[in-house]
């Protein structure tokens, strides 16, 4: 075993050349440290490191998540629900007017049947059509067929025809050397009224054939209407039944024409006779003198 | 020895240092990764709280909104549910116009029709009883008969050699006027036989019609309206043509007279010459 004095002369010469090289000991220091890799980090630290931060993040969402299935459970789903009853209701309701308006507002029946029953009064109406257009002449002489054919063609573009044909059958109007001017007047009058009672009676017939033709073809429009636009050809038939009776009002206003200047003519030939028996009693007092 | 060291060391120092500012750095690929990592978990957790704030802000007060607007839906229905089968359509008022229709049917048409079908013939006399009968029996395809028993109770036009012309064209014209009216008058009957008729049916079709196609029934008596107007139209203009003819007879006995009392003159002048 060395003593203390050997190893203390040993640590003396070791510092020597310790102290004589150390510029050659520092530079190889600083080689091999700069030659020596730099230390890693070990491998289970790493894969800790992932699983702690996967694992907080996951932790995070789930948070997040959880707060969503809370909301979507707690609100959403009784929103939901309440929507869903609604629905449910607002669908028996609107099942139930449905059916009401299917059953008893327009039952599929009752439209053919009313379709039906437009057929039918159509049916009718072409029947009565066929029994108006028979013909009617009864004249037998010439110049009364003439003003008959005229009167009764239900053609108001014939209405020029009818003075002529009525001087034909009721004379013409008396020349002013033949009659009282006041008779002519009278007589002139009345044959104006009968003419124009004549061409008025052309011009309703013409009028009472257009209006037939506008209501065949209103019913048969009505025939294959739906429920809901029948009320509108409806309101059209109503309007013309309106326009219908202003053409009968006019009619009737010619009837009352024609019976006032017949009553005019009879207090005429009334004055006539007076006037009459007024210049004789005047004549027969000169031929007395 | 001690020199040739040194220059070794500090070539080695030079190269190292050389190589060292050359190289390149190193890098740390692991925290790359965890770098992914945190991005894609701070991506999820900004999506579940974008969704969050979602259902919240957006899809919850727009639920709430459907919510409202369901009910106020549900509330509206039910009042027009109420509305049509209380107000507007009561069964119970269906049925009471059905009954309506019925007992006016009931009420009304046996009498309206024995009154219509009333026989009013008052003729005593065989011709005059035949006219009576043509010119009632409601056929318009007798016309022909109807002027032949005109013309057995009122007579024929004179012939040529009986009268003078202007009063045979006169009483032609007023028996062609008196028997084109009383024709006119047979299709009238026909035709109202007809549109009481078409009448009954649109009464009778009360009964079985529906509040919503009520408007054919509405709509086919307004048309039917509109046709027997224009045949009543038809008949004012016959009476107006008789009318016209009774006042152009009337007239004509003035001008007749005026021609009687000119060629009366004529003859006195001749006379007294």
């Amino acid at each position: 075993m060395p003593n203390i004095a050997t190893i203390w002369a040993t640590l003396g010469r070791a510092w020597k050349i310790v102290s004589s090289r150390r510029m050659q000991i520092i530079a190889v220091l600083v080689v091999i440290a700069l030659l020596v890799p730099p230390p890693v980090h070990a491998q289970i630290g790493f894969i800790t490191g992932i699983i702690n931060l996967v694992s907080n993040g996951l932790s995070a969402v789930s948070g997040v998540l959880s707060a969503v299935n809370s909301t979507l459970q707690n609100v959403i789903g009784p929103l939901l629900s309440s929507i869903s009853g609604a629905m449910s209701a607002i669908q028996n309701i609107t099942q139930g007017i449905l059916d009401f308006q299917q059953n008893t507002v327009y039952p599929l029946a009752a439209i053919n049947s009313a379709r039906a029953l437009v057929g039918q009064v159509q049916g009718i109406y072409n029947s009565i059509r066929g029994i108006w257009n028979t013909v009617v002449r009864s004249a037998t002489l010439a110049n009364p067929q003439g003003l008959e054919n005229v009167i009764l063609s239900k053609d108001a573009g014939q209405i020029g025809a009818v003075a002529a044909r009525f001087s034909a059958v009721y004379s013409p109007l008396p020349a002013a050397t033949e009659v009282h001017p006041s008779t002519r007047d009278v007589i002139d009058s009345s044959d104006a009224a009968s003419q124009a009672a004549m061409k008025r009676s052309m011009a309703i017939d013409d009028i009472a054939d257009r209006e037939l033709a506008a209501a065949e073809q209103m019913m048969s429009a009505l025939s294959s209407t739906a429920p809901g636009t029948a009320e509108m050809i409806g309101a059209q038939a109503g309007a013309w039944v309106v326009r219908s009776q202003a053409y009968t009002q006019q009619a009737l206003a010619e009837m009352m024409r024609l019976r006032a200047i017949e009553l005019a003519g009879q207090g005429a030939q009334m004055k006539e006779s007076a006037r009459f028996t007024r210049e004789t009693r005047n004549k027969l007092m000169q031929m007395s003198r | 020895m001690n020199l040739i060291l040194t220059k070794v060391l500090v070539l080695a120092l030079v190269g190292i240092l050389m190589i060292g500012m050359v190289a390149p750095q190193p890098v740390y690929a692991q925290g790359g990764l965890l770098s992914g990592i945190t991005g894609i978990l701070n991506g999820l957790n900004g999506a579940a709280a974008a969704l969050q704030n979602f259902i919240n802000n957006v899809m919850r007060p727009i639920l709430e909104s459907m919510r409202a607007a369901s009910s106020a839906i549900q509330n509206i229905l039910g009042a027009l549910r109420n509305f049509f089968e209380q107000i507007v359509w009561p069964i119970a008022e269906i049925n009471r116009i059905r009954g309506l229709v019925q007992q006016l049917i009931a009420q009304f048409s046996g009498i309206l029709n024995g009154l219509y079908s009333l026989n009013v013939s008052s003729a005593q006399l065989p011709n005059p009883r035949q006219l009576e009968t043509i010119i009632r029996n409601k056929n318009p395809g007798d016309l022909a008969s109807l002027r032949s028993a005109f013309v057995q109770t009122y007579g024929a036009v004179p012939a040529a050699t009986e009268a003078h012309p202007e009063e045979r064209n006169l009483i032609d014209v007023d028996d062609a006027m008196a028997i084109d009216h009383l024709m006119m008058l047979k299709m009238a009957d026909a035709g109202a036989d007809q549109t009481v008729a078409a009448a009954s049916a649109i009464a009778s079709h009360g009964l079985v019609v529906a509040p919503g196609t009520a408007a054919y029934s509405t709509a086919a008596a307004h048309i039917a309206t509109l046709q027997s107007n224009a045949h009543i139209q038809k008949m004012i203009a016959s009476a107006l043509r008789q009318e016209a003819a009774r006042l152009g007879h009337a007239t004509m006995s003035s001008k007749r007279n005026a021609a009687f009392t000119r060629e009366s003159r004529s003859k006195a002048t001749e006379l007294s010459r």
